[in-house]
């Protein structure tokens, strides 16, 4: 019988460049495979989220009427944030379970691809779907609450950080629990995003323990930095918040990649 | 004709086997799932790795394939350790699971054309391969076919190209054949056995006996979590330790005199054979079964043919774990 006598050369022996050209290439190439593998059902996904993001303002609008300004502005810039943190939080796990629960995603982890570049992927796959939504929205918005919103130029770095902690949350959720647990915990948290977080209202209206909660949790610095992000003459961005953001930031980045590395 | 499998590797690491595990273990919670295994695959071989429902060959296989922890051990993949280098790993193993790799909303092409190119072939490459894969693989005329219309043995067909894509030197294929009907698991038997033939190295877990017998140069047996036997077919069926005699009877009523009289000379348990009309004899010395026909001829009992056999791998892992896999098929006649 004969015998193997040689071996690859390692990845970590190829220079640098080669190595970031080739992770460049293996990103395109697995956004291209997400969505030519989801183009059937890649304009239903663009319109639900477009009817989420305008039918939350249309909604809004029909439980208080006629808001004042203040109360306007929070509700013309809420219903866009909530419409961005869904798709982290609620569309990224579910997505993520069915790949697991198929088996696609243990066979693509056998994959000489880095395991990040999954993540970076599905991110920026999922960061289109919600683009045209978001626009909506804010446009929904401004129209049907008479908000004077003034996007900044920060607003699309803010958009992207807001939408990489919350997909990173949703797929370090999806990786670490069983599919049938994380589908159920992305509906509660819809249920949370919409409702129970001052998102579309000031903190002050909640209970204190839950302003307490909110201090530490990423959900309210979010909303902050898409608020005054659209509308920087009414509102500013705490700078405790933008270092609750970017620890969350950091921390759920550095989570769903351990998980995606994570051997069971 | 190209080869579908690698081209020799770039860098010397001398004469390490295809795959070498020492003293595996992996645990879930109080369960332990792999018990101190050890297995070795010379490359160019194909080794099965048998075992029923929940023996521990899946998982075993994932630890191999990186997808899972290795808890304690060693596995070496061409003496790549696993645990410590398993991205270089991924460069030399494929893998066909037991669930879809590919997509059903992409054409057959496209699925290898996207996986070939996301495993480092140019766009030409890709192509190229691509079409001659799906031509090997009899799926030429689906091609264009989004896998949604492909059957079932379509699809495991291009599972296992799609793991070949970049003509890895070594293959895992986890229970490559279940669920298929007969007819399919012929044609992927076909399709395995070329591989071998071109000179793959293949690591297989079955829970389906004929199929270790029919494609292993070797076989490990996995019960519980260990392995408690290794050998060739032959040599496992040599453990058991005894031929079978089969008679043909002309008639079927003739049976259980024909029974009691092989019984008698042969010392031994006679059962009816699964489709019947056959009456099975296990023959612990081959030297008697003259014997047992001239008292079947003197007993006016008509034999229409004969043949002597040696054990079945079924009799082999109910005698190494102590159970039958599949339903029980024998019924002694007394």
């Amino acid at each position: 019988m004969s015998t193997a006598t040689l071996a690859p050369v390692a990845t970590a022996q190829r220079p640098l460049a080669v190595r970031l050209a080739d992770s460049w290439a293996q990103t395109g190439l697995l956004i291209q495979w997400q969505l030519r593998r989801s183009a059937q059902s890649l304009p239903l996904l663009v319109l639900v989220q477009i009817l989420l993001s305008v039918a939350t303002i249309a909604g809004y609008g029909l439980l208080v009427g006629h808001p004042d300004h203040l109360a306007g502005l929070y509700l013309a810039t809420g219903a866009p944030t909530v419409a961005l943190i869904t798709v982290g939080l609620v569309m990224t796990p579910q997505a993520v379970s069915q790949s697991r629960t198929e088996g696609s995603l243990d066979w693509l982890r056998t994959l000489p691809v880095p395991r990040g570049l999954f993540l970076v992927a599905d991110l920026t796959v999922w960061t289109l779907i919600a683009l045209p939504g978001l626009v909506l929205g804010i446009i929904a918005g401004a129209i049907r609450f008479d908000a004077d919103l003034a996007p900044t130029w920060w607003l699309v770095p803010a958009a992207l950080i807001v939408s990489l902690t919350s997909a990173a949350v949703g797929y370090a959720m999806a990786s670490m629990l069983a599919p049938t647990v994380a589908q159920l915990m992305s509906q509660v948290l819809v249920f949370v995003v919409l409702l129970f977080t001052p998102i579309s209202f000031p903190a002050d209206r909640m209970p204190d323990w839950a302003q307490n909660l909110h201090a530490w949790l990423p959900l309210e610095p979010m909303a902050q930095v898409i608020r005054a992000g659209l509308a920087p003459h009414d509102f500013t961005v705490p700078g405790r918040s933008w270092i609750v953001l970017g620890v969350w930031c950091l921390a759920a980045v550095v989570g769903a990649g351990s998980a995606l590395r994570k051997r069971g | 004709m190209t080869t579908l499998l690698h081209d020799p590797p770039t860098r010397s690491t001398g004469t390490a086997p295809a795959v070498l595990v020492q003293d595996l273990v992996k645990n879930f919670g109080a369960t332990r799932a792999v018990d101190h295994v050890n297995l070795e695959v010379t490359a160019g071989e194909i080794v099965g790795v048998l075992g029923p429902n929940g023996a521990g060959k899946t998982t075993t296989l994932r630890m191999l394939a990186t997808l899972l922890s290795i808890d304690s051990g060693r596995a070496q993949i061409f003496g790549v350790d696993v645990a410590e280098s398993p991205h270089v790993v991924r460069q030399l193993i494929g893998v066909t699971g037991q669930y879809a790799s590919v997509d059903e909303n992409l054409t057959a092409t496209e699925n290898l054309r996207l996986f070939g190119r996301l495993q480092g072939l140019s766009r030409h490459d890709a192509r190229a391969t691509a079409t001659e894969l799906l031509g090997r693989f009899g799926l030429e005329d689906a091609a264009g076919r989004p896998l949604r219309q492909f059957s079932g043995g379509m699809r495991r067909r291009l599972d296992l190209a799609a793991s070949l894509i970049s003509r890895p030197p070594l293959i895992f294929l986890d229970e490559p054949t279940t669920g298929l009907d007969p007819r399919t698991r012929g044609q992927m038997w076909d399709t395995i056995r070329t591989l071998v033939a071109e000179g793959a190295t293949i690591l297989l877990t079955t829970q389906y006996l004929d199929e270790a017998d029919q494609l292993a140069d070797r076989i490990a047996v996995i019960d519980h979590g260990r392995k408690v036997a290794e050998g060739t077919p032959d040599q496992l069926k040599a453990q058991v330790g005894s031929s079978t005699l089969i008679l043909d009877l002309a008639e079927m009523d003739t049976e259980g005199r024909a029974a009691q009289i092989a019984g008698r000379v042969l010392g031994t348990t006679p059962f009816r054979s699964p489709e019947g009309r056959r009456l099975n004899v296990p023959v612990s010395d081959p030297g008697l079964v003259g014997d047992v026909l001239v008292a079947l001829r003197q007993a006016a009992i008509e034999v229409t043919a004969l043949q002597v056999t040696q054990p079945t791998l079924d009799e082999v892992f109910l005698a190494l774990t102590g159970r039958d896999d599949e339903p029980a098929t024998r019924e002694e006649i007394r």
